[in-house]
């Protein structure tokens, strides 16, 4: 059935619209730089070639990272994360997933490649991937509150159960 | 109160999902077409696989053009007096008296060369572009033997 959707033209309504921007570009970020990857991985030709860093400690992390095989991992996350993301599902999973590549995308960029003269540079996905998912962090912030939990009981293996009924559950239709 | 609007959800789908095409044909725009790659068979490799790949064309294929022109950057720093096998229709034999050794974008080839009839100890010292592509500079060191 086909709902109608009011909005206030208010800050609110601009910060939702700047959320799902930055989940979309976010997401189509990670789905072409993990496919990249991988079409290299598969003898095809890549979308763009793989950076090795400009500086010796960055180069030496990247190309360690690659032949230790971590960016294997790294790129099939980023791929999982980048469909969530365009999809807007399973957002929390997401940005934790999206948090920790994006970081140390930042710290490659800032700290070993040096690059400060682009700490703020909308332009420059090197940095702005970890702007975007830590602000998508903050949209979503009730979902991560829990972890600031001071004193946790032990849970119970029954509790996998909870997986599944968060699955399940549509939180535009009910926001409990 | 503020104003207010009203939209169709599939009005809002719609226009997600456009916004959604447009950033990855923007990012795929910025990342494979805007930049102009120069591809080759040196791009998209791991330094030493570059290194390996050079080799192969240079030393058991004698395909020292193609390397030029396809392994070295343009602007390539390395004494042409020192390499010999990177002139056309000679012939080298290289062998590696050690495994290639990888530093970042760094690799390091020590390997016994033989050019006319004459065998030397070399050490190659080779630097690889930041896109894990075509060779910066090459230092050569030769053995007193």
């Amino acid at each position: 059935m086909n709902k109608n959707i009011t909005f206030d033209l208010s800050l609110g309504t601009l910060g939702k619209v700047i959320l799902h921007f930055f989940r979309l570009y976010l997401g189509g970020w990670m789905i072409i730089s993990g496919t990249s990857y991988w079409l290299t991985q598969a003898g095809a030709a890549p979308i763009f070639p793989q950076p090795v860093g400009n500086m010796p400690l960055s180069s030496q992390m990247l190309v360690t990272m690659i032949e230790v095989g971590l960016f294997d991992i790294v790129k099939t996350l980023e791929i999982v994360c980048g469909v969530l993301l365009m999809l807007n599902r399973m957002m929390p999973l997401a940005i934790v997933l999206a948090l920790p590549i994006s970081g140390v995308v930042w710290y490659n960029a800032i700290v070993l490649n040096l690059r400060t003269d682009r700490l703020f540079s909308p332009t420059y996905m090197g940095v702005m991937c970890f702007y975007m998912s830590i602000v998508l962090a903050f949209g979503y912030l009730r979902h991560f509150a829990p972890l600031f939990t001071w004193k946790s009981r032990i849970g119970h293996v029954s509790e996998v159960k909870t997986i599944f009924e968060a699955m399940r559950r549509d939180e535009t239709v009910d926001p409990r | 109160m503020p104003a207010q609007f009203t939209l169709s959800q599939n009005t809002v789908r719609a226009l997600l999902v456009v916004v959604g095409l447009a950033s990855l044909g923007n990012i795929y725009y910025q990342l494979h077409i805007a930049p102009g790659w120069q591809w080759g068979p040196a791009i998209d490799k791991m330094p030493r696989h570059v290194v390996t790949d050079m080799r192969t064309a240079l030393y058991d294929e004698g395909k020292a053009d193609f390397v030029k022109a396809e392994y070295l950057s343009a602007k390539a720093e390395l004494d042409p007096a020192l390499f010999p096998e990177l002139e056309a229709g000679v012939t080298a034999k290289s062998t590696l008296l050690r495994p290639l050794l990888g530093d970042g974008r760094q690799v390091t080839a020590v390997h016994q060369l033989e050019i006319n009839g004459t065998t030397r100890t070399v050490v190659d010292i080779i630097d690889i572009g930041a896109r894990g592509g075509r060779i910066d500079s090459i230092q050569r060191y030769i053995a007193q033997n």
